[in-house]
């Protein structure tokens, strides 16, 4: 498949603002939390799900999509949210609590809602699947040609919601893509351990869908499959599952020891790291030079630090305004 | 030729008649959920649907209340105004996160920004021997719970609107029908199923109660069948002197406790009567209401009746025993006028 | 001129059946397809419309066993209740 350089251009941009973004959140959180952790304390109290490493899978899926397409996500969901292209400062702003933040304050970090981009994320296992199968047959019944994605890890897939919501995303033929990032442990279980097949992908067959294996972490093997699986959505030929073998360089929360990964594991996921190796790959094939990604690196940051800062300058919510937006 | 200007529906017909009404004026109104479709629904609340909107609009589900409820609130999210049906609320614990965590909460985590403008309908309630996992009424555990309208019609009237009005409301709406006041063929006879329901659409307001009976000597307020046998109690008190009130909640989120005060005011006696499990309940809730709002006005320590807390048993004998009924409801009301 | 309105046939086996609801009452007007009772035969639930224009009068009481094809009630016309 030929991809457009822009396509090429924007995934990489893309994947270092998602990183710096996160490795700008992993700081941010510890403050206040030293030296004694205190999970209700500092800038960002609560908990923290990051997706270093994971940018392949939110990337490769978005130069795919339309105005309108709606997006589910997880309780790890900068990088979909990103990658979608939210309003960094409404969604740093929420992620601090703040009421310029996407729900003023109300939703936080794994309860980001947005309308435009149509995106939404929630803190309970798999609970987003059905949301998006609802999504498809919305926009089947008002003629829409929007597509809805659900985004979600290899743990979810042992869900029963999975099981309801491809089996309905079949039987309806509506135009959804279920993407799974398996990211190798629900947070310290290892996926062989607690899947009885080899790969979630192998699941499709069983709801009447195809189900393709990415095998490794690479944007652009995203893009192509993601590419198929949304055109086939949208030209009305019904749901896909993807699987995704990604890698989450982190722990499953912030503060989490992660002493159940191997350093050996650890160390292979930061030698095949997807950032720099896809930075090597745009150089080697004369798509960006290094001065270019230096360039791209520097606008990124820039447009995560104003963001941030945003964040941070920006008031927190009346107290009594925890009473408002229960009811329309 | 002499026309109709007034006619009568039995409970059943009149929610199939507010679904079918508001479907012709608003394409976006949708149903679904087990056996709606070609049954009609268990109870017949989508009867005739299928025939006249056909399978797009009238959608038979598989058993997948987490599907299809979460399907439900993907659709309202995203311009569709979806009902769905839960066919026995008992049910919820297969899909209570879709319900609770999901359905009641986008709107409040988005801060006002996306509403999800939904109704779950759902069938409640016993005494004809369908036993513990089929004859619960559980508005205490939903109200309780933030983020959603829930609403208990009565009668044919309320029942027909306050579905047109669950429709149009842009919130989460549980519509609760007690299979009891539906006036099913197959259910023993309830002559307080059928009353007159006017043609043409018309909305009840969500979140206001209705005197079902004026009364000066002691207020009873209940919702769902236990109406039907508070009326049934207060005609029995009336051949004994005694003049009760009969508040028909309708609503218990919002809860109308202007009414509830109103009335405990002018009787100074309160009995509430629940048909859901007594602790942590309904019963509790109102009771708490006079007393926080109307305690000068009391002349009696609030009464009340609801299930015993113990799971509906199956033998008749045992769950007539308990479950609130007139004989209980007009013993328990004069206690209170002699207490 | 009355016109009975009767029970109507739902099953072979001859079963009596009932009247579950009345939507009128004695002496309601009614036009040509209005819905005037919901009978129910075994567990087969019908509704019953009415046939012409007029005035219902007559009405089983409910749960009353009734014949399939026996009157439910009749319907009369404006003129003959003068």
């Amino acid at each position: 498949m030929e991809i457009p350089r822009q396509h090429l251009v924007d995934m990489y941009a893309t994947m270092v603002k998602i990183r710096y973004f996160e490795e700008q959140l992993r700081q941010i959180y510890f403050e206040g939390k030293q030296p004694v952790f205190d999970i209700a304390a500092g800038t960002v109290p609560g908990e923290m799900h990051l997706a270093a490493g994971q940018e392949p899978v939110a990337v490769g899926v978005m130069p795919h999509l339309a105005p309108g397409d709606a997006i589910t996500a997880t309780h790890r969901p900068h990088h979909v949210a990103i990658a979608q292209g939210m309003d960094l400062k409404r969604m740093a702003a929420e992620i601090f609590g703040k009421d310029t933040g996407l729900g003023h304050g109300k939703g936080g970090h794994m309860h980001l809602f947005s309308a435009e981009p149509n995106f939404g994320c929630s803190g309970i296992i798999g609970e987003g699947l059905p949301v998006a199968v609802g999504a498809a047959l919305a926009f089947k019944k008002l003629g829409k040609a929007n597509v809805a994605l659900s985004f979600f890890g290899e743990g979810a897939a042992n869900q029963g919601a999975f099981h309801e919501a491809l089996n309905l995303a079949a039987i309806w033929k509506v135009p959804v893509v279920f993407i799974c990032e398996d990211n190798a442990y629900a947070i310290s279980v290892p996926k062989q351990a607690v899947t009885a097949v080899a790969d979630n992908s192998d699941r499709a067959s069983a709801y009447g869908m195809p189900g393709v294996l990415v095998p490794e972490n690479d944007p652009v093997a995203v893009y192509e499959v993601a590419g198929e699986a949304i055109a086939r959505a949208r030209a009305g030929d019904g749901p896909s599952l993807i699987e995704i073998k990604t890698d989450r360089l982190w722990g499953h929360f912030e503060g989490d020891m992660d002493a159940y990964r191997s350093d050996e594991f650890k160390t292979a996921m930061a030698d095949r790291d997807a950032i720099a190796v896809f930075g090597a790959k745009l150089d080697a094939d004369g798509v960006l030079t290094v001065g270019e990604r230096e360039a791209l690196d520097k606008e990124m940051h820039a447009e995560v630090d104003e963001a941030i800062g945003f964040a941070r300058s920006s008031p927190d919510p009346k107290p009594e305004d925890a009473l408002l937006h229960v009811f329309a | 030729m002499t026309t109709m200007t007034e006619r009568k529906l039995t409970t059943q017909k009149a929610i199939a008649e507010a679904i079918r009404q508001e479907m012709g004026r608003d394409n976006t109104v949708f149903v679904m959920g087990e056996d709606i479709g070609v049954y009609g629904g268990i109870f017949g609340a989508t009867e005739g649907l299928l025939d006249e909107f056909g399978p797009e609009r009238v959608m038979d589900t598989p058993i997948s209340e987490t599907g299809f409820i979460g399907a439900a609130v993907g659709a309202a999210i995203n311009g569709m105004r979806p009902i769905a049906e839960l066919m026995f609320i008992d049910f919820f614990g297969v899909c209570m996160d879709q319900i609770y965590n999901n359905m009641a909460k986008v709107h409040y985590f988005s801060g006002g920004n996306i509403p999800v403008p939904m109704v779950l309908m759902t069938a409640a309630g016993g005494g004809y021997s369908d036993a513990g996992q089929h004859s619960q009424t559980l508005w205490g555990t939903f109200a309780h719970l933030p983020g959603m309208k829930v609403v208990v019609p009565s009668n044919p009237y309320d029942a027909k609107g306050l579905m047109v009005s669950a429709i149009r409301d842009d919130n989460p709406v549980l519509y609760i029908f007690h299979k009891g006041v539906l006036g099913l063929g197959w259910m023993t006879n309830n002559p307080r199923a059928t009353g007159m329901v006017p043609e043409d659409p018309y909305t009840v307001p969500i979140g206001k109660a209705a005197i079902a009976r004026e009364g000066s000597d002691v207020t009873v307020a209940t919702v769902g069948l236990s109406v039907h046998r508070a009326l049934d109690a207060a005609d029995q008190l009336e051949a004994d002197g005694i003049s009760a009130e009969v508040i028909d909640l309708r609503s218990l989120v919002p809860l109308d406790r202007e009414a509830i005060l109103d009335s405990v005011r002018k009787t100074h006696r309160l009995l509430v009567v629940d048909e859901d499990y007594r602790s942590y309940g309904m019963t509790g809730e109102v009771i708490t209401t006079a007393v926080e709002g109307a305690f000068d006005a009391l002349e009696a320590p609030p009464a009340r009746i609801a299930i015993p807390d113990v799971p509906i048993p199956y033998s008749r004998v045992l769950e007539q025993f308990v479950l609130p009924d007139a004989g209980k409801i007009a013993g328990a009301a004069k206690t209170l006028i002699t207490a | 001129m009355a016109i009975e309105v009767l029970m109507p046939f739902i099953t072979d086996g001859g079963e009596e059946g009932v009247v579950t609801a009345w939507m009128v009452d004695e002496g309601s007007s009614v036009a040509t397809g209005a819905l005037i009772a919901e009978v129910q035969v075994e567990k087969v639930s019908q509704d019953v419309l009415a046939p012409v224009d007029g005035v219902v009068i007559g009405l089983v009481p409910i749960n009353h066993p009734t014949a399939q094809g026996a009157p439910i009630c009749r319907i009369v016309g404006m003129d003959e209740l003068m």
